[in-house]
């Protein structure tokens, strides 16, 4: 698919601000499952935009120090996303955990097995993790599939439940939230029985599916690590594989890696701060599925 | 050692003079070593009121220049007095250049760690050192990988804190290679000992300290940015509330550069600029005496008003040059000071030449049940601390405090290293009327250039000043000691002078030349 994504951020002062400093996760990836034909960052007041790589993608930086009322960072992105089928060519039968106790496969990806700023290990964890993988066959895709269910039917989606900055410690007592406290959840699941995973944040294109959970701001899913070396994208918020209706932006080892828009400034707190994030497909006008 | 000897060779103030069995850096068991021969001679035929009352005027200096410094945690006062004994240390020529070829090989082989660590990772896919403890150290910065320093130095001033063992071996016990402080005392240490003791210097051939801050400022100075001719240096510091508050106005005023804080500094356009009274002002080296967490609130702790915003991409992208670089903590995490060792085999393809401290690791099973079974006679450290905080030295814990700090170690192996309690050399010290010997370490002050390593003759020798304590730091009851190199050329004049206040230093050494330091101008 071709896919544009439009992501809009307002912040609205009561009094202008001033000496401004933002650091934005907006770009998304390129990798085998999407490529990134376009994007362009504007920001108003109009300033100079400048970029560096991290790990997980591209951060974009400018500065605003005179006063100003509002903020606007407008993030457009034209994407073409491959991955038809994610299910092509996944193992769902056979016994392959032994990867897993590799020293070298913990070695090469120690910071997506361990805690995190969000994410801690604890026993509560250990038990949903133990419990999920009782149920399942011998293979890891199979188990986390049923991990997937599992959370997407046991976390209630509640938006006013949770906010950016709630731990998963936090959303194991309340059993609510968003597509990024699902994502914690089962991130820790997978880490705690030794599979590396990652956060992801990005974008869903929702035309034509109903009831689909993501349309409204950025998404947050996780990639798994696969014994076969291939990171499988999940989505327990959904309970299902992401597909070419993904698209990526950042990864990282949760929450606090990817970020979207993250700044300081002198003023007072902001009286508004309005997201609103759009998602087109160019390629197909007739609606699908 | 035969005691009764001792007291028969030792004089005046020395007399019944007990080295108690441990390395004394001034006697073996026969009498005084040569290098403290003079010294030994002309302390001893001193009477314990002529020494107190040079004492008497070491502390009024210190009064009068407010060379102090502030114990956090404790709430009777803010500042106290930094306590100085004013009998030297002295470290031979050849024991020297034997130390100082060890420490730069050291802080070689560390900046060669850190480019690496934050590049290809090559030493830990060769698994010499340990993945999962780099990238899961807290002061890995995951988001500086693929950055570029300039020269690739990562540590420009590094700290190294050497002690002696019982037979007087040089030991590294620990680097610090974030914000290493003290050498305002190196330097102050000196200043009241000439003034105070100047015959000394007559007598000993000391090698002189003071082009510790002009190569500092040399050095920083050729970090700025490509095309800044004459560049802006200034010194950042989190403010009058900093236990090392004293050094960095000394610092900034010794090398005639701007003593800021966060809040005088300010990015445009990805460039750092210096508010001043004509206008916006460039900064083109930062020598930053904030730590990584409170230095940019945009990258690293967003409550943090202590630093600049925006100033660690500015760094990032070569606009402005920070010493020490971002993320060198990893370097001086106590769970990676194991493996310095191979890490100077592995980058430099050479034994190292100094020897450190058998450390068990809480990570490795073996090392965890031997530091369980022999905590009682094991110094325990918490890996993330640093100061003499968060440690267990097991001789002096009673069986309750032991059995608590394993049971922290248990719960976070990765947190926690055990050492042997190395029984550091000591040092006469002056109390009353008479000598009595103190516990040392000595910390070197390791500068690293563009282009190479210098380390100022000796360094801080810091004192356990509480009888029978081993504890050096100055947050916790110690105090410090000029340390004294000695020429190898013992013929021939030197010339050291010295004015009051602070400000004119004069001592015959080859010093980089730095046409506009302030040393010279003044």
């Amino acid at each position: 698919m071709i896919l544009r994504a439009t992501h809009r951020t307002l912040y609205s002062y009561s009094m202008p601000s001033i000496e401004s400093q933002n650091e934005v996760r907006l770009m998304p990836l390129n990798d085998a499952s999407q490529t990134c034909i376009e994007f362009r960052l504007s920001i108003n007041p109009h300033c100079r935009v400048f970029s560096y790589d991290e790990p997980g993608g591209t951060v974009h930086y400018f500065g605003v120090r005179s006063a100003h009322p509002l903020l606007e960072i407008v993030a457009e992105a034209l994407v073409e996303t491959h991955l038809e089928n994610p299910f092509e060519g996944l193992n769902l039968l056979e016994h392959d955990w032994d990867f897993y106790e590799l020293k070298s496969t913990r070695q090469a990806n120690a910071e997506f097995l361990a805690e995190s700023p969000y994410i801690t290990l604890n026993d509560e964890v250990r038990e949903i993790a133990t419990q999920v993988r009782q149920t399942s066959n011998e293979s890891v895709a199979d188990f986390l599939l049923r991990l997937a269910r599992w959370i997407h039917v046991s976390l209630t989606y509640d938006p006013d439940a949770t906010h950016v900055h709630t731990k998963l410690h936090e959303v194991l007592v309340i059993r609510a939230g968003v597509c990024q406290d699902f994502a914690h959840l089962m991130i820790a699941c997978c880490r705690i029985l030794g599979i590396p995973s990652r956060y992801v944040s990005g974008y869903l294109f929702v035309g034509g599916a109903d009831g689909m959970r993501g349309e409204q701001a950025t998404h947050a899913w996780l990639e798994c690590l696969l014994p076969d070396g291939r990171w499988l994208a999940v989505d327990p918020t959904n309970d299902l594989l992401p597909n070419d209706r993904y698209v990526a932006v950042h990864t990282g080892r949760d929450y606090s890696d990817v970020t979207p828009t993250r700044g300081v400034y002198v003023g007072t707190p902001a009286k508004s701060l309005d997201v609103s994030v759009s998602v087109d497909r160019l390629d197909v006008c007739s609606p699908v599925i | 050692m035969n005691q009764e000897q001792m007291h028969t060779l030792q004089a005046g103030l020395f007399a019944g003079y007990d080295t108690g069995g441990f390395f004394d850096e001034m006697f073996d068991g026969h009498g005084p070593r040569d290098h403290y021969a003079n010294l030994y001679r002309t302390l001893g035929n001193l009477t314990a009121q002529e020494f107190r009352a040079r004492c008497e005027l070491a502390d009024l200096t210190l009064i009068h220049q407010g060379i102090t410094f502030t114990v956090y945690g404790d709430t009777k006062g803010v500042e106290k007095p930094f306590p100085v004994d004013l009998v030297p240390r002295v470290i031979p020529a050849n024991e020297w250049a034997f130390l100082e070829k060890g420490l730069a090989q050291r802080v070689r082989a560390l900046n060669l760690f850190l480019h690496d660590i934050y590049h290809d990772g090559k030493i830990l896919k060769d698994d010499v050192v340990p993945r999962d403890l780099i990238v899961n150290a807290p002061n890995y910065r995951r988001s500086f990988i693929g950055a570029n320093v300039p020269g690739d130095v990562y540590v420009h001033i590094c700290g190294s804190d050497l002690i002696r063992d019982y037979d007087g071996t040089y030991r590294v016990l620990e680097d610090n290679c974030r914000t290493p402080s003290g050498v305002s005392y190196m330097l102050e240490n000196r200043m009241i000992l000439m003034r105070v003791f100047p015959s000394l210097f007559g007598e000993n051939r000391v090698r002189p300290i003071d082009a510790y801050t002009t190569q500092l400022l040399h050095n920083l100075r050729q970090l700025a940015p490509p095309g800044r001719d004459d560049p802006n240096v200034v010194l950042l510091t989190p403010g009058v509330y900093n236990s090392a508050y004293f050094e960095h106005s000394f610092l900034a005023q010794q090398m005639g550069i701007e003593l800021v804080e966060g809040r005088d500094l300010f990015v445009d356009d990805n460039t750092v600029f210096m508010k001043t009274t004509r206008g916006p002002q460039r900064v083109d080296v930062v020598y930053r005496r904030v730590d990584d967490d409170f230095l940019d609130p945009l990258v690293f702790r967003p409550d943090s008003a202590l630093g600049v915003p925006g100033l660690v991409n500015s760094y990032r992208t070569g606009n402005v040059a920070l010493a020490n670089g971002i993320g060198t903590g990893v370097a001086d995490d106590k769970a990676v000071y194991p493996y310095v060792p191979a890490m100077i085999k592995y980058y430099l393809d050479q034994e190292p030449i100094l020897e450190q401290v058998t450390t068990y690791m809480g990570w490795k099973d073996d090392d965890l049940e031997y530091i369980c079974e022999h905590a009682h006679e094991m110094v325990l450290k918490a890996t993330n601390e640093s100061g003499g905080y968060g440690m267990l030295i097991g001789p002096q814990a009673t069986k309750a405090e032991i059995a608590e700090y394993i049971g922290t170690v248990r719960a976070n192996p990765r947190g926690y290293i055990g050492q042997p309690l190395i029984s550091l050399s000591r040092s006469p010290c002056f109390f009353e009327d008479k000598f009595e010997g103190r516990h040392v370490d000595l910390r070197p002050y390791i500068l690293c250039g563009k282009d190479d390593v210098t380390i100022v003759p000796g360094g801080l020798t810091r004192v356990a000043l509480r009888k029978g304590s081993y504890v050096v730091n100055s947050s916790q009851g110690g105090g410090s000691k000029d340390t004294w190199v000695l020429n190898e050329n013992q013929s021939g004049t030197m010339r050291q002078t010295q004015a009051m206040g602070g400000m004119v230093q004069t001592q015959q050494i080859p010093a980089p030349v730095d046409k506009t330091s302030p040393s010279e101008a003044q």
